[in-house]
């Protein structure tokens, strides 16, 4: 099931979207997921949902694979939209049978948090789906930069981000030896109930453990033989530029503001 | 400038114990040794000789308890040059995962010359200069995690090279790999000290490496106990046998062949040598 959901993986491409740069992409998204909030009715909600759609469109990612991630999410999405229709009870009746009342209101605030929902998830999916983890983290060092003033150092956080990728892949394999290792010493992980099962993980986690930590001795040392000192001094070697595509899809989001508000002004609110 | 580009002078060193002030037995006993520029120096030994500490005080690592090392007349002890000396001296590590820090293999090797606060620019040009070097240019855009470890160990001498070192210090660095990565390994090596002219000092306990060298020294139980030229080194089997190294496999087949009654003229050490020296036996002959 861990392998199906495919939120937060890398889908490499050379659409618009894959070619923005990661610093305008983390700044956007973050921006369109607010404006998904402030949609007050249907109007400027069908213009967020139109916007999201054309996003997915343009970033050319196959929507297969894009919705097979999101089985598993649609469940939830849909007992939390059920549970809204029973909680809401105003605007007409439309249902009634003894304690239980379903209204035109909790109909409507059900279908605006469905959509909103997939909204949020579809345009926060696209970040990772089109911007690699690498240039990803060297967006956020970048960003994060002003956050000196606190005392938080943009450039740890960064290499703490890289260095984990870095390894996942790494911790992975040693975790599929250990696991043979173990299994060929007559170790049984696979029967048994849940506590059982748990139990047999602990002669797997411990060797994880030890082994991680000589890692990251040794990573320490190889950094340090490398003139690693911290951020300070520190240059590199890919140059983040805004391009005039970034400057473009900045315009596309102020309009989308725009048209939301005037859309929040000129009908009723629903929600 | 010195004509030695790494001077070891007496040094003494032993670790720290767990309790305070404590120190463990000396792992290194009075060991002199130069590196010359431009040289490929062999340190051959057994596990805990002493030959790997001996590379934390190439680069300032760690500090000898006594006597000095200088790398290009800088004191290792003196810890504002530290960065200077690590600037100087590269070190390539036994583990080809554990000393890769990003997650691209061009990123990687940018890694070296963005700590030394190089322009973007330049640091381009020298990463895809290295990686050509080491021929692994063509996964320049690969993870890591992908390639073998005669590949990965490449990309981690490519690291070493963008920093531009005078001096690279590899640590068994084929220790780990299979036979073909070793192959891979070594002809990297070779080719930065013939072509380059990169100082190389390679640690190792196998013959077969320690053989292609200008000049081996042989460490055990903390002290040098041979250094010379390979031939000079290879020759004294019965010294190697006491530290419990052999010679080469050739170097086991001619004295074989010796007690034999088959006298080789010279003394062959790898198998090319040998096929020289034994057409020669069989020509001589009437």
């Amino acid at each position: 099931m861990i392998k199906e959901i495919t939120i937060g993986q890398y889908f490499p491409g050379k659409s618009f979207l894959h070619k923005l740069d990661a610093r305008t992409k983390l700044i956007l998204v973050l921006a369109v997921l607010i404006f998904i909030f402030l949609c007050r009715n249907f109007y400027s909600l069908a213009l967020i949902t139109v916007f999201s759609v054309v996003c997915v469109a343009v970033s050319r990612i196959p929507l297969r694979s894009m919705l097979k991630g999101f089985r598993v999410l649609f469940v939830i999405i849909l007992l939390t939209s059920l549970l809204q229709i029973f909680y809401n009870n105003e605007g007409d009746a439309l249902f009634e049978w003894k304690k239980i009342h379903i209204t035109t209101g909790g109909v409507y605030t059900a279908i605006f948090i469905c959509v909103r929902i997939i909204c949020l998830i579809f345009v926060s999916s696209l970040l990772t789906y089109t911007t690699s983890p690498t240039l990803l983290t060297d967006g956020l060092e970048r960003l994060l930069k002003p956050l000196k003033v606190f005392h938080i150092e943009s450039h740890t956080l960064a290499m703490m981000m890289t260095i984990a990728l870095r390894f996942i892949p790494t911790l992975i394999e040693e975790v599929d030896h250990i696991m043979s290792a173990q299994k060929a010493r007559g170790a049984d992980l696979e029967t048994g109930g849940l506590l059982k099962r748990a139990k047999a993980m602990v002669p797997i986690l411990v060797p994880l453990f030890v082994n991680s930590f000589r890692r990251a001795y040794d990573l320490a040392y190889a950094m340090e033989c490398r003139c690693y000192r911290g951020g300070a001094g520190r240059t590199r070697m890919r140059v983040m530029k805004l391009a005039v595509r970034d400057y473009i899809a900045f315009v596309i989001c102020a309009a989308l503001l725009a048209g939301i508000i005037l859309l929040n002004i000129f009908f009723e609110a629903v929600i | 400038m010195s004509e030695n580009i790494i001077e070891i002078k007496d040094v003494w060193f032993s670790y720290d114990g767990d309790e305070e002030g404590e120190k463990l037995p000396p792992v290194l006993k009075g060991v002199t040794l130069d590196v010359k520029k431009g040289e490929f120096l062999a340190i051959l030994g057994h596990n805990g000789s002493g030959k790997s500490t001996l590379t934390r005080l190439c680069n300032a690592m760690s500090h000898p308890d006594k006597g000095t090392v200088t790398v290009e007349g800088m004191d290792t002890s003196d810890e504002e040059l530290e960065y200077e000396i690590r600037s100087r001296v590269g070190v390539v590590m036994q583990n080809p995962d554990n000393q890769i820090v990003a997650s691209i293999v061009e990123e990687d090797v940018a890694f070296g010359p963005e700590n030394l606060g190089v322009e973007p620019a330049l640091i381009r040009e020298r990463v895809d200069d290295a990686l050509k070097r080491v021929g692994m240019y063509d996964y320049r855009g690969h993870e890591p995690h992908k390639l073998s470890g005669g590949q990965k160990q490449r990309v981690a001498i490519a690291g070493v090279i963008a920093m531009r070192t005078d001096c690279i210090i590899l640590d068994e660095p084929t220790a780990m790999l299979d036979p073909i990565g070793r192959k891979e390994v070594m002809d990297t090596i070779l080719d930065l000290n013939r072509r380059l002219g990169i100082t190389v000092v390679l640690i190792t306990h196998y013959m077969n490496e320690a053989v292609l060298a200008d000049r081996v020294a042989v460490m055990d139980n903390g002290e040098i106990i041979l250094c010379g030229t390979p031939k000079e080194v290879f020759s004294d089997a019965s010294k190697l046998c006491r530290v419990g190294l052999d010679t080469t496999q050739t170097g086991m087949l001619c004295e074989e062949l010796r007690k034999r009654g088959v006298m080789l003229p010279g003394t062959p050490l790898t198998p090319g040598d040998f096929i020289v020296a034994f057409q020669k036996y069989i020509g001589d002959r009437p």
